[in-house]
């Protein structure tokens, strides 16, 4: 083989594995959802009660695809049949996952389920509260609505 | 106003400060004290998979939470317990002056729950046993620091 043979063949060579090795095999990275953000839920509703959470301070740590975090102190609402209940609220955000920019969490316990998407500084989604009000009622699923913004 | 008026009065005060409210959040709160004791004393004491602190010990517990209550101490059999959680009395209380918003919020602040039992006590089992027969074997364990509950049957002097 000529010089230039060789040369053409080392060059061939060096370009196919820089494309192999120099690629971007990793994909989309997940949302960065640490910092400060505030939580509303609005028409999580059932059994002809409506809930509410309105702008909830919300911390959250971000360890790669996974975050926890604390909320509140927020004030819940509820309605039902004209009357109308509220109390203040506060906690920890458990079972955090988040992958690319589809994210899920729970208040507490997984009774207060959250899933969602992000999007730059917002994120929002549907909210399923499973509350045990005991005795012949027993649970009932609340579904509604929840966003976030961060601060 | 007469002792009778002054009743009245004050019948009608809570009747409104109740009307729609979250009777259980306000009356009981959000959280459950809990004291754990073990015997013999020290024992870890270990919820939810954290630990907490040393028997005796309180721990204050979420009521809308489920918990597990683990104790450890060397030389014992570790102990478990899993919390119940059931509806509280002020479910009643919620019926008559919250109604359903009421018992809603108390739900969701965990309010309307009591745990169950109110007071751990766990009596720690050896984890060695001193004696045990093997077919026509006895085996007698043999340790520098004897339970206390054992008969002695003998001991080990050192030859010099």
């Amino acid at each position: 083989m000529s010089k230039h043979g060789w040369l053409l063949l080392l060059i061939a060579g060096a370009s196919l594995a820089g494309g192999c090795g120099g690629g971007d095999s990793t994909g989309p990275s997940n949302a960065n959802l640490a910092g400060s953000w505030t939580l509303s839920a609005s028409n999580v509703s059932g059994q002809g009660v409506s809930c509410g959470l309105a702008n909830t301070p919300v911390t959250i740590s971000q360890s790669g695809g996974t975050f926890t975090g604390t909320y509140g102190p927020g004030t819940v609402t509820c309605v039902a049949g004209g009357q109308s209940s509220s109390a203040t609220i506060q906690g920890t955000i458990v079972n955090g996952t988040v992958d690319v920019n589809a994210v899920q969490f729970d208040l507490d316990t997984q009774d207060f389920h959250h899933t969602g998407t992000v999007s730059g500084n917002s994120m929002s989604g549907t909210a399923r509260w499973s509350i045990d009000l005991g005795g012949s009622i027993g649970v009932v699923v609340l579904n509604g609505n929840w966003s976030a913004a961060k601060q | 106003m007469t002792a009778t008026r002054m009743m009245r009065f004050l019948a009608l005060a809570l009747v409104v400060g109740l009307a729609g409210a979250a009777c259980a959040t306000i009356m009981q709160g959000t959280s459950q004290e809990l004291s754990i004791g073990s015997s013999p004393t020290g024992a870890r004491v270990i919820v939810d998979g954290s630990q907490a602190g040393k028997t005796p010990f309180v721990a204050k517990l979420k009521r809308k939470e489920k918990h597990v209550v683990r104790l450890e101490l060397d030389g014992y059999k570790p102990f478990e317990m899993a919390l119940s959680r059931s509806t509280s009395g002020w479910v009643w209380g919620n019926l008559i002056f919250g109604g359903l918003p009421g018992l809603a919020i108390d739900a969701i602040t965990g309010g309307l729950y009591k745990l169950k039992p109110e007071q751990v006590q766990a009596t720690l089992e050896s984890a060695t046993t001193a004696y045990r027969e093997d077919h026509d074997m006895i085996v007698v364990a043999v340790v520098l620091h004897p339970d206390p509950d054992w008969q002695r049957i003998g001991q080990l002097s050192r030859d010099d």
